[in-house]
């Protein structure tokens, strides 16, 4: 036992270290939330996962991308289930993590440094690469998969070390390279690679450069030949989420891009990330984004402010500088040059990587960002390739500390004492690593959380006292800014907790959902049955799953200021209080309108309009039985038969200019930028040729000529305004009357342009010119001609501009009014006919006249309308003002003295409409200001700034009261230190309820519906249903309720149909036109499971082979 | 009177220095105010700002004079300890200018130490 202990010390003071997270749960506590993904039952979750359809969220999505998780999150499962409990199963994941993550590191150094004397850099190394801040920031939700990476990089390192210096054979390494890739997989995380690819490129190119200069050039090909294996190797044995991965690639690329806001929105966001990154920082071993600007943070202010820490921070980065220095006194024996001078490249190469866009280099990685295709995979630069850094600087440290220790200490036993102190530093420094504080991200909220107990209950009651296919809706609904699941005691994540502890389909309006779930919600929210049962019927929804502890991310809303939504549902007929787990409810939806997974409809419903109306049309067709929605964007490149198959259609009128105060803001957003060159410049004319080829370009495109114009006439503006204002004495009045006159003919051409243009582009673009007018007039208001050079040309353009102005909004464009009590529409027939016009939101605002084309229509039903584009106008009462003035009124002075504030509430306020608060006002004395502020609970304050300056401005805001908010009020106040306080005078002040219309028409086609085949199905796993179909006479539309994927595929007799039949229905679902007649079965299945299939194969195939070799090559006594 | 020789001593050397590398010396002065004159330029003074023009002078320095490779990491080395009192001090911009230019600093010192590194191998070798 000595012996043993003796010989294996090191390792053991790893596996002692290890066990630190036993620290971190107390009684009870579990770690769960954020991004940490554990489950209630990590078994299920594997099998899951085993499938590349996920429909536990919502309607399913494709979970491809998690394939690789099978193996990292294997040990949790296997944890779980032999302790029996989550908590322990979860200390003993962590404590498994942090022995390999320390032991990887160990067996690096190990291999490369065994003599005894090198024991303080083999266990400084190690014990530093689990206790670091990179890491501890990965602790909080137990990032495996960072774990996993990190773990595997040095083994990896140190396998390619070897065969490369040919230690290994080069099947050795092959073998050795793959299963470590197999076992330490990243989570099958592709974007987690970018530190390896890194790290293990650099080593090939460094090592096979220095082998070419000792061997030649043989060494090249040598290398080659090792590189080319490896990759083969670390491919075949991984292609069972590889497959997947590579198929999400070449598909779902360009269309995850543009959700991320494209290469921009990733630029944009890798500036947030690596806001911190600075070398400086870097250097220190810091930078993580999170710890910065956030108070919040548990342990991060000491680091960045206590001075002794401050200090200490610059010690690791100190001894490598140093020891670089010094390296060359070292003995001989003692150092090695060629791995100083591997780590040391490392080491800059990923101070530069880690910082990401970060100045001064980040120009590099922008580059990259910008010009190799899947870069991008990359972002968040300094958390893919901080290993690199963490890794080399690590071992760099520990390099360095044993040779400084034993060039300077020539005692043993002193030695072996000070070889401790680094150690010893090491875990004192990483204080937070034992006190578990850092899982409290944000107070109250945290990942270490007590799990209370109706909420088990109630988990285990659905999941083994319900039917498989059941769907449950969650209410309250998400907190609608951050879609996030949060509750009272502690618990926050995006990855809804219902969904980590039930085996069965949750909708919400998380992220992703699509349109319908937040109808139903609106249906609720407005206490609309009908709606609620027809929507919910459609989506399959049997179950309701109220929580009253519920918390939203502004740690003030709770379940009880949503009370209203479970108010209205218990009363809804058909839904009734069926279980109860204290605060917990399940309420069972039986209704009438309930549609199966898979049914063919009776009634379909073609709709030309936005996919948001879809309550609004079932809602109206009250007698449609087994609907189907088709909306026409859904049908584009599609079979163009389908419209034929419908009862009914729907279009939607487009409202004009009906966003509040559009007109204004759209007049605001035109730019006029500054001129570079004027025109009694000698380069002048490289703008004049410049602009002449782009008017070539544009030419042939009516829309682009128009816009170009619109465009030409800023420039022109602009060039007038710097020629009028500039200081030169020399101020040519030819060139800027003539710029007048350019000005006056590019608007004239648009105007002529438009008046060319078909009734609905024509309409549109005379608004356009409509809202630049005014915008090049107020820019013209601004310009300040003290020598009174262009008078009258000014006063001459002024006229102009007003005349066109006046006669375009009155005359010409068919548009809303600014004062809210015209709506006006245009819509689009195709065919002339008799049809229904339906208003929504009219149980207030009923209109005072409809008229369509300039004449009233006496009702809204039986309209005949011929074929072609129609103008509809909605004329209401002018809306009201929900100020309450008291004894003012909304125009005047408002004398805000220190100390004296004005508020003015507001009536009537509601959660679930939005305002306009608007008017004009200028300011008198001092700095006023406005606040909007909630008096209840949930309410919060909300400041506005107000332009301080002299002149008359315009104000105007949308606002979206918080949820549960009825008592809010305007403030206005004075601001900063003004003796006298402020004075603001004001006109037009009001809040007026944004109310727009919305208006569709239906044309009933009263077709006869010949007999429907019928229709049975059964899951035969999440990505295969079979379908009977019995006694089809003709075509028909079979409806699959999963989300619409291009990867669900169905087939007749193995005969696929093809992807021009398959097409989007309700707004979520899968819809296939079948035209085979008789009695058959339909195979539906989600096409991209084979691919998994295919790769398990390819991977178990490989995994055996190779452990076979190795056993056989041990038998064998290999080198 | 050990210090004042010590001093004079240091003093010849830096004149015997300066006299021996007169041409060179005097080349890197004339970059540095051609330098300084183009950042002052539209559009390039973006590019050349007071560091980034510093570590070119340094390179040129290191190119021109042939400075030895402890030279870069003597210089780092003392910036990157002037760091912790910028910081203590809450001039992050200015601590953030100074680890850009120890990096800057690192790498050349590297190069020079590694080029060298390269140079005895391929002499072994041969």
């Amino acid at each position: 036992m000595k012996k043993f202990l003796f010989k294996y010390w090191e390792i053991i003071l790893i596996l002692l270290l290890s066990l630190s997270p036993f620290l971190w749960l107390k009684e009870g506590e579990i770690i769960l939330g954020h991004d940490s993904g554990f489950r209630l039952n990590p078994f299920q979750h594997l099998f899951n996962l085993f499938y590349s359809w996920n429909s536990i969220s919502n309607f399913g999505v494709d979970w491809s991308l998690y394939k690789g998780f099978l193996v990292t999150q294997f040990p949790e499962a296997i944890f779980r289930t032999w302790t029996g409990s989550l908590a322990s199963g979860e200390t003993l994941t962590f404590s498994f993590w942090f022995f390999l993550i320390g032991i990887s590191m160990y067996t690096l150094v190990n291999s490369l440094f065994p003599e005894k004397k090198y024991w303080i850099f083999r266990l400084s190394s190690a014990i530093f690469y689990m206790y670091n801040f990179f890491l501890l920031q990965g602790w909080f939700i137990a990032e495996r998969a960072k774990f996993s990476i990190f773990a595997v990089l040095p083994l990896g390192f140190l396998i390619i070390y070897k065969t490369l210096t040919r230690y290994y054979s080069p099947l050795k390494g092959f073998i050795f390279f793959s299963l470590i890739t197999f076992f330490l997989n990243g989570g099958g995380n592709p974007s987690f690679y970018g530190a390896l690819v890194v790290i293990y490129f650099w080593e090939f190119f460094y090592l096979t450069s220095i082998n070419c200069l000792q061997n030649g050039l043989r060494e090249f090909f040598y290398a080659l030949k090792i590189g080319i294996f490896f990759f083969i190797g670390f491919l075949l044995i991984n292609a069972y989420w590889l497959f997947s991965q590579l198929y999400l690639f070449f598909n779902k690329y360009s269309s995850s891009l543009s959700s991320s806001g494209g290469i921009e929105g990733i630029i944009s966001w890798e500036s947030v990330v690596n806001e911190h990154a600075s070398f400086i920082n870097l250097f220190r071993l810091q930078g993580i984004p999170d710890w910065y600007n956030n108070l919040a943070h548990t342990y991060a202010n000491n680091f960045l402010n206590n001075p002794f820490l401050i200090f200490l921070s610059f010690i690791p980065v100190l001894i490598i500088i140093l020891g670089f220095l010094f390296h060359k006194r070292f003995p001989l024996e003692t150092r090695n040059d060629k791995l100083l001078y591997l780590f040391f490249g490392l080491y800059l190469i990923g101070l530069m990587f880690s910082a990401g866009s970060h100045p001064p280099l980040g120009f590099l990685y922008l580059f990259l960002v910008q010009n190799i295709p899947g870069f991008v995979l990359f972002r968040s630069a300094f958390y893919k390739f901080g290993p690199i850094l963490w890794f080399s600087s690590v071992f760099l440290t520990g390099y360095f500390i044993n040779l400084f220790i034993i060039k300077l200490l020539k005692n043993r036993t002193l030695i072996n004492l000070v070889g401790f102190v680094p150690i010893i530093f090491i875990l004192l420094y990483h204080y937070p690593y034992f006190n578990g504080s850092f899982f409290d991200w944000n107070k109250p909220f945290s990942t270490k959380v007590h799990l209370p107990e109706y909420v088990q209950d109630a988990s285990n009651y659905i999941n083994l006292s319900t039917p498989d296919n059941l769907r449950i809706l969650l209410l309250p609904q998400l907190d609608p800014s951050f879609h996030a699941d949060s509750y009272t005691w502690g618990f926050f994540s995006l990855d809804l907790l219902p969904r980590l502890l039930i085996n069965r389909s949750v909708i919400a309006n998380d992220n992703n959902a699509p349109v319908i779930i937040s109808n139903i919600y609106e249906a609720i929210n407005q206490n609309d049955q009908l709606s609620f049962l027809r929507l919910a019927g459609l989506a399959g929804i049997n179950k309701v799953l109220w929580r009253d502890d519920v918390l939203y991310s502004d740690k003030a809303t709770q379940s009880k200021n949503l009370s209203a939504e479970e108010i209205y549902l218990s009363r809804f007929a058909g839904v009734s209080l069926e279980k109860q787990f204290d605060k917990w409810k399940i309420y069972n939806v039986d209704s009438s309108y309930f549609l199966p997974l898979v049914y063919i409809p009776e009634s379909i419903i073609y709709s030309q309009s936005q996919e948001s109306l879809l309550g609004d049309i079932l809602g109206n067709d009250v007698n449609a039985s087994n609907p189907l929605v088709l909306f026409d964007n859904a049908l584009l490149n599609k079979n163009q038969s389908l419209e034929s198959f419908a009862k009914e259609i729907i279009i939607e009128a487009t409202c004009i200019m009906c966003e509040p105060d559009e007109l204004k803001r759209k007049e605001q957003a035109v730019y006029i930028p500054s001129a570079r060159l004027l025109p009694d410049s000698p380069f002048y004319s490289l703008i004049f040729f410049r602009e002449q080829r782009e008017f070539e370009a544009y030419k042939n495109n009516p829309l682009q000529i128009i816009d170009y114009d619109l465009g030409l006439a800023n420039r022109r503006l602009a060039e007038m305004k710097q020629m009028i204002e500039r200081n030169s004495k020399d101020k040519p009045k030819e060139l800027i009357s003539e710029l007048f006159a350019k000005y006056k003919s590019l608007i004239n051409d648009a105007l002529k342009m438009s008046s060319q243009l078909p009734d609905d582009s024509r309409n549109m673009m005379l608004v356009k010119t409509l809202y630049y007018l005014q915008g090049q007039y107020r820019f013209l208001s601004l310009i300040e001609d003290k020598q009174n050079i262009a008078e009258d040309d000014l006063d001459d353009l002024a006229i102009f501009m007003q005349d066109l102005i006046v006669d375009l909004s009155n005359n010409q464009v068919w548009m809303s009014t600014v004062s809210r009590d015209q709506f006006r529409y245009t819509f689009n027939l195709k065919n002339e006919g008799t049809y229904d016009l339906y208003l929504k939101e009219t149980e207030e605002n009923q209109p005072l006249k409809i008229a369509v084309d300039n004449k009233e229509l006496t009702g809204l039903k039986n309209n005949f309308f011929s074929a072609g584009i129609h103008k509809l106008n909605l004329t209401y009462s002018p809306p009201a003002n929900l100020l309450e003035f008291g004894e003012g009124t909304s125009s005047g002075r408002l004398d805000l003295t220190v100390g004296k504030t004005v508020k003015l509430p507001i009536r009537n306020l509601s959660d679930q409409n939005t305002y306009l608060i608007s008017f004009n006002y200028k300011i008198i004395e001092g700095r006023p200001g406005l606040a909007i502020i909630g008096e209840e609970e949930v309410g919060s304050v909300k400041k506005i700034r107000l332009e301080q300056n002299s002149l008359w401005n315009a104000f105007s805001y949308n606002l979206n009261p918080n949820r549960g908010a009825s008592d809010v009020y305007l403030q206005f106040y004075s601001k900063g230190f003004n003796q006298y306080g402020s004075e603001i005078e004001i006109k037009d002040l009001k809040v007026i309820k944004i109310f727009t219309p919305k208006v569709f028409l239906a044309r009933n086609l009263s077709l006869t519906t010949p007999p429907l085949p019928h229709v049975s199905f059964q899951q035969i796993n999440q990505t295969k249903y079979l379908v009977h179909v019995q006694n089809a006479n003709g075509p028909y539309i079979l409806n699959f309720g999963q989300s619409y994927d291009q990867g669900w595929r169905a087939s007749i007799l193995a005969q696929p149909l093809t992807e021009n039949n398959h097409f989007k229905t309700n707004g979520y679902a899968n819809g296939w036109l079948v035209d085979k007649k008789g009695s058959y079965e339909i195979i539906i299945e989600y096409w991209p499971q084979r691919l998994v299939y295919l790769g398990f194969i390819v991977s178990l195939v490989t995994l055996f082979s190779f452990l076979l070799l190795l056993i056989f090559k041990l038998w064998r006594g290999l080198k | 009177m050990a210090r004042f020789k010590m001093k004079r001593d240091l003093s010849i050397k830096m004149k015997k220095y300066f006299l021996e590398h007169q041409l060179s010396l005097f080349l890197i002065f004339f970059i540095s105010i051609l330098l300084y004159f183009l950042s002052q330029l539209p559009y390039l003074n973006i590019f050349l700002s007071p560091w980034v023009l510093a570590i070119i002078i340094w390179i040129l320095a290191v190119i021109i004079l042939k400075l030895c490779v402890s030279a870069s990491f003597i210089v780092a080395l003392v910036l990157l300890c002037s760091v912790p009192f910028i910081l203590i001090f809450k001039s992050n911009s200015l601590a953030e200018e100074v680890g850009n230019a120890v990096y800057f600093l690192l790498l050349i010192g590297f190069s020079q130490t590694f080029f060298a590194y390269l140079k005895t191998l391929k002499f072994k070798n041969a």
